[in-house]
């Protein structure tokens, strides 16, 4: 937000404007001669010319023969185009930078400025973070404008509003908070707005960089704000009580509160009968918990506790790890390591080289290291299985990565006791989180039993007739009809 | 952090886990060593004390409408130096506790999982855990009990099904094996062991109303305190006469689980689980440690104090010097008497001076707004 | 945070890691002797312990050949603990009893020595299961352990099976550790173990692998039990005594009797095993001045032993033999009263009670400071038998 300054001059407005930006190769001037003169700025990487010629410049050539003022102007505009007038500088130029042409009339205080934003972007598309097989499949994109378009087609209601906010010193990035009005909380959204209206910073690039200041205190590891990219799961979580934030060239929309819960839950889990969701989830949930776990269990087993292993598949682990040159711990930190450096170099490398490459790793790194003696099979194993099921959970994929290497030391350090106390500790930690009053680990610490029909388990859509308590919706907590 | 209000279900929660962890390491194996069989019949004398004295506390907390402190309670009615000498009290007892707590799980990982470490090793972890769960509040313990409580109960409940085939109820008759006194002798000296609902004196100002407080902690008490019954009956059944002879009475039931020969100690599994709430349990009185510390030296910080969580955590070093079992043979026989006044005898008093706490206080407020018209009349 | 605080920070981290891996301490399973069965024999002349392990050896390779997958080590010492760190010294890892499944104690150990010294070692043993099956040997446990099976695999394994698992079905008692040692602390300090024979087949062929046919051939007769008192052995009782004692006092079946056949088909063969499918023996007693008497009630339930039919799980067999008659049940009951009457011979003669008589009568007339048998001597005790026996 930028503070008012200067005292109005439209003709002092459009000298500073030239001697600031006159030398820039997209700045044009058209000075239309009318009574009285009226000077028309744009820029032209931000401009549509065709809106331009049609929506400003053919209805001013049509008031010729009129006097002209900002208000007379104003209206013609508005029939085509979207006009305000620019009550200070900043605001002005604030416009201009966002693809609005600017109309100075001579002896205006008022700058007229006219929506002739160019549609600049990639169409809606299937995103690639969310890919189901039953239901919708529009995306986001990095105009706000068509974002807002994907809401406002599924949220046909007075009651679904937006609050325009501008952030960055030198991006003014275009933020906007949505929210259905009698649904949402009032101090919660009094509070995002405060606190995104209290960023000062240089720009912001992406809504990722928003998410840091959305957070009430800073916390090692989990995401406490949402994001996706789909609208239906956006909406879905309005209609919860929760608010939405599009930033202009992110097509990640976040959504706070934020629950530890809702990354279990996909976006196709809406699309399918209840008991199958429920079963899904109930499968990712345990992946997750293998994935993160499962190494920290087997290295330790291997160092201090064998006697859980049953004893065939102990002759089993003998057998295969009776040459391997390293500790059980070096070797499952090994195949880890190898397994993120894969990841990481998938995610970088190019389209044409990926298969080959990918190819390389999986028989060089697991099959030519496990017949060369290096590594175990069950290690190898363990490993692979244990970096496929952190996918379940793709918002906290990293984290979790992190969370197993974490815990694989600590088991092969300190065995079942540092299992133990880790996984409390982590518990604790995270039941102890809390944003916008809600718990994050809702609806399970603390316990919210009508909450849980649709956490892990999942109950028929028809039979959710209450809104969740976590988000506090006491005004408005059943979801009913008119 | 100490504004966190809890309710009376996650109290319940807490009791249900507290009450049988940390009895089945090496409670029932002492207690046998003094009553014989008889072992069960001195834990439900104790429990069914300890039941009477939780409902008392529970009318405390009820009646004490205006959220006042355990210290507020207790300086406004037994005055401030008495109560200092009972939180010094308080401080000793759950210290002895954590130490002798610690000690069990200590002998545990290291004779049963085999996870041998120095004790400076073994403490510095759990302290950490305790500290953080205390930093972050009461609300946090109750939390993290409340989530891991299905899972404590399922683990729970399978130990002691494991044996089901394999024990022999000859082995507890006849019954009772000892005379009245003996058994009344065992109770007095196990009295060290029990009264785990302490903790909720140091939350009296922490729990929101409920309509039905009593159901729901006396049921989750209930249970509990059934469970912790049936262990030792369990352990005395498949032992016998073996029981004094032995250390950790868990580890020494779970390995009777069925179809044990070639697939792996699994048992070990779901023991690893129920350890969890022994830590809890630690946690807990390292809370209430931290209270008592912080009320006997007038800290009235509601942030997380760090030297004062540092002196609590440190005393439990003093395995270190003096191994718990000698700290219990010297220091019990001296101690079991001031314990016993904090444990049983001060929470049938504690209505009483909650309710002579909250009239004061009401006298405060009535004063307080008499003088204020006076000053506006003026 | 400035920039010391966070070295500071990092090299306390450093610190406690160090600290901590070196504070624990662990191997790992390649680093261990994995111990499947013990076998524990008693030196005479040197007075020493000789215990033989059977350690899990891995393969190293999918070639290698299913069942050999163990190795005999022998160690010695004055003490258990002596001669298991025997062990350690001559393979050069630490033996690891948490897989140890069967505890044998040769003739030598459990007729010349008091077997407390030995098991109180397993039994104070965190590692060592109480649920662990003990037994005895004819012969040396080491010379039985040095067999070849029948079926090829570890022998421990081989032997658990036969005792925990197929026990109960094939009238095969055995004894848990944990058992074992309540029984001699109690009472009339009495108790069982199983015996293990080893009955060599000379007639086997040599196998094909060379490590194989260095070892004898043949199979393990488990149905005896020996009978200990005070940790030392008093005898072992034969076929029929042991057959009563797991009819009077185990919950195993499979008993089987042979009876003669005596229905009127002349196509019927002249004699029929009968296999018993369930038991159940209550004891009651009652003392009438200084004489208490005792009564076992035994309800057998029996089935004619056809094809494929072994204890409960049997479901399909041809119909041959249409039902047992009353004759043939009676043949069965009079064969039950003959062993019963073999045991209480065996147990009058060696003065101990190993079928809870003593248990009995504790439990119905209360517990004292007295030892049970000056309350009340053997020879004061009436024992009457009455034997149920019905078809399945």
């Amino acid at each position: 937000m930028k503070n008012k300054s200067k005292v109005p001059v439209a003709q002092q407005y459009l000298k500073d404007l030239q001697s600031a930006y006159g030398d820039s190769e997209d700045f044009r001037v058209r000075t239309l001669a009318l009574k009285p003169e009226v000077v028309v700025v744009s820029l032209d990487t931000m401009c549509d010319d065709n809106k331009i010629s049609h929506c400003v410049l053919e209805p001013l050539l049509c008031l010729a023969q009129q006097t002209l003022s900002a208000d007379i102007v104003e209206q013609k505009l508005s029939f085509a185009v979207k006009v305000t007038k620019a009550v200070n500088y900043e605001q002005m130029t604030e416009l201009f930078f966002n693809g609005y042409t600017l109309i100075f009339i001579q002896g205006e205080s008022k700058v007229v400025c006219a929506d002739t934003r160019i549609a600049l972007g990639r169409a809606v598309m299937e995103p690639p973070t969310s890919i189901v097989l039953s239901g919708p499949r529009e995306g986001f994109v990095e105009d706000v404008k068509t974002n807002l378009t994907l809401l406002r087609k599924r949220l046909k209601t007075e009651r679904f509003k937006t609050v325009e906010l501008s952030v960055g010193k030198y991006t003014n990035t275009n933020v906007t908070v949505c929210y259905i009005d009698d649904i949402v909380k009032k101090d919660v959204l009094e509070e995002i707005l405060q606190r995104i209206s209290a960023i000062d910073t240089d720009g912001i690039l992406d809504s990722s960089y928003l998410s840091s200041y959305l957070e009430s205190h800073r916390t090692l590891l989990f995401n406490r704000v949402g994001s996706t990219e789909k609208p239906d799961v956006v909406c879905g979580k309005l209609l919860e009580g929760r608010v939405a934030i599009i930033v202009d060239g992110s097509p990640m929309v976040l959504t706070c509160p934020y629950l530890f819960i809702e990354d279990l839950q996909a976006p196709g889990d809406y699309h399918q009968s209840s008991d199958i969701t429920s079963v899904s989830r109930v499968l990712r949930f345990i992946s997750v918990i293998v994935s993160v776990f499962l190494p920290a269990m087997f290295v330790c087993l291997e160092k201090y506790n064998y006697q859980i292993i049953p004893l065939k598949f102990l002759i089993t682990v003998l057998n295969a790890t009776e040459a391997i040159p390293f500790s059980p711990l070096t070797e499952m930190l090994l195949v880890i390591v190898i397994f993120d450096i894969l990841r990481e170099a998938n995610l970088r490398m190019p389209t044409a080289v990926g298969m080959s490459l990918s190819l390389v790793g999986a028989i060089v790194l697991g099959d030519a290291a496990v017949k060369a003696g290096l590594l175990g099979a069950p290690a190898v194993m363990v490993g692979a299985l244990s970096g496929i099921g952190l996918y379940t959970m793709p918002q906290n994929t990293l984290v979790l990565s992190l969370l197993r290497l974490i815990f694989t030391f600590i088991g092969g350090v300190m065995g079942l006791l540092g299992v133990i106390i880790g996984i409390m500790s982590l518990i604790a930690y995270m039941v102890s989180m809390q944003d916008y009053g809600v718990p994050f680990l809702a609806p399970y610490a603390p316990a919210i039993p009508h909450d849980k029909q649709d956490a892990v388990l999942q109950s028929p859509l028809a039979r959710q007739h209450k809104r969740p308590q976590s988000l506090n919706n006491t005004h408005n907590a059943t979801r009913r009809g008119k | 952090m100490m504004q966190n209000k809890v309710k009376w279900s996650q109290i319940a929660l807490i009791l249900l886990l507290i009450v049988p962890g940390g009895k089945y390491l090496s409670l029932p194996a002492a207690l046998a060593q003094q009553v014989g069989k008889d072992s069960w019949i001195v834990i439900a004398v104790l429990l069914l004390l300890d039941a009477i004295c939780l409902a008392m506390t529970i009318k405390a907390a009820v009646i004490n409408k205006h959220n006042l402190s355990f210290n507020s309670v207790l300086t406004n009615t037994v005055g401030a130096v008495p109560s200092k000498v009972i939180y010094v009290i308080f401080f000793v007892l759950l210290q002895m506790r954590i130490i002798t707590l610690m000690a069990s799980v200590y002998k545990l990982f290291a004779a049963t999982f085999t996870i041998r470490s120095s004790w400076v090793g073994f403490w510095l972890p759990i302290s950490a855990f305790c500290l953080l769960v205390v930093a972050k509040g009461f609300k946090t313990i109750a939390r993290l009990n409340q989530l891991l409580s299905v899972l404590v109960m399922f683990s729970l409940v399978s130990i002691l099904i494991y044996p089901a085939t394999q024990l022999d109820v000859r082995n507890l008759l006849p019954l009772p094996q000892s005379d009245f006194a003996t058994i009344l002798q065992g109770t007095f000296n196990s009295t060290f062991w029990f009264a785990d609902y302490m903790f909720l004196f140091f939350v009296l100002d922490s729990i929101c109303p409920s309509r039905h407080p009593y159901v729901s902690v006396m049921s989750g008490f209930g249970v509990g305190a059934v469970l912790t019954v049936l262990m030792n009956v369990l352990f005395i059944a498949l032992y016998g006469p073996l029981a004094p002879y032995t250390d950790l009475a868990m580890s020494k039931v779970s390995q009777f689980a069925l179809a044990l020969n070639t697939n792996g100690r699994l048992d070990w599994l779901s023991l690893s689980v129920w350890t969890t709430s022994v830590f809890i349990k630690l946690a807990l009185f390292t809370f209430s440690a931290y209270k008592c510390l912080q009320f006997l030296i007038g800290n009235k910080q509601l942030k997380f104090n760090y030297w004062i969580g540092a002196i609590v955590v440190v005393f439990s070093l003093t395995p270190l010097f003096l191994s718990s079992d000698k700290l219990l043979k010297y220091m019990l026989p001296y101690t079991v008497y001031p314990f016993c006044v904090v444990q049983y005898v001060l929470p049938l008093f504690l209505p009483l001076l909650v309710k002579i706490a909250n009239n004061k206080h009401d006298k405060r407020i009535v004063e307080k707004l008499n003088l204020s018209e006076v000053a506006a009349n003026e | 945070m400035n920039r010391g605080k966070k070295i500071l920070i990092l090299l306390g981290c450093g610190a406690l890691l160090i600290f901590l891996s070196l504070s624990f301490s662990g191997q790992d399973i390649s680093a261990r002797a994995i111990v499947l069965g013990l076998g524990v024999d008693w030196d005479e002349q040197t007075k020493q312990y000789l215990i033989t392990a059977e350690i899990v050896s891995p393969g190293g390779g999918s070639d290698q050949q299913v069942g050999t997958f163990s190795k005999l080590v022998d160690g010695r010492g004055d003490t258990m603990s002596h001669a298991l760190s025997d062990i350690y010294a001559q393979t050069g890892r630490k033996s690891s009893l948490g897989q140890c499944q069967i505890l044998l104690l040769g003739e030598s150990m459990y007729k010349n020595t008091d077997l407390l010294q030995c098991l109180s070692y397993f039994s104070l043993s965190e590692a060592f299961k109480d649920s662990s099956s003990v037994c005895c040997t004819v012969g040396e446990a080491n010379a039985l352990m040095n067999t070849q099976l029948p079926l090829s695999g570890s022998i421990s394994m081989t032997l658990v099976e036969l005792l925990k698992d197929a026990g109960k079905l094939v009238a095969v008692p055995s004894t848990t550790l944990n058992k074992f040692m309540q029984s001699q602390m109690v009472l009339t300090r009495s108790g069982v173990l199983s015996v293990i024979e080893y009955v060599e087949n000379k007639d086997i062929q040599q196998s094909d692998n060379a490590g194989d046919s260095q070892k004898p051939q043949g199979t393990y007769k488990c149905n005896t039990v020996a009978v200990f008192k005070d940790n030392r052995f008093v005898t072992a009782l034969d076929d029929t005594q042991s057959l009563a004692y797991t009819l009077l006092a185990t919950d195993c079946i499979g008993q089987i009797y042979t009876v003669k056949d005596d229905h009127d088909n002349e196509y019927n063969p002249q004699l029929i095993s009968a296999v018993v499918t369930d038991n159940s023996c209550d004891i009651s007693v009652e003392q009438q001045g200084d004489k208490l008497n005792v009564t076992f009630t035994i309800d057998a339930e029996v089935h004619s032993l056809a094809n494929g039919y072994h204890g409960k799980e049997g479901i399909f067999f041809p119909k041959w033999t249409e039902t047992m008659t009353d004759g043939m049940l009676q043949q069965v009951k009079d064969s039950i009263f003959a062993q019963i009457e073999e045991y209480f011979k065996a147990q009058q003669q060696y003065n101990f009670d190993i079928v809870n008589i003593y248990k009995a009568y504790e439990i119905k007339y209360g517990a004292s400071d007295q030892p049970i048998q000056q309350r009340l001597p053997m020879e004061n005790i009436v024992i009457d038998v009455k034997v149920n026996v019905t078809e399945n």
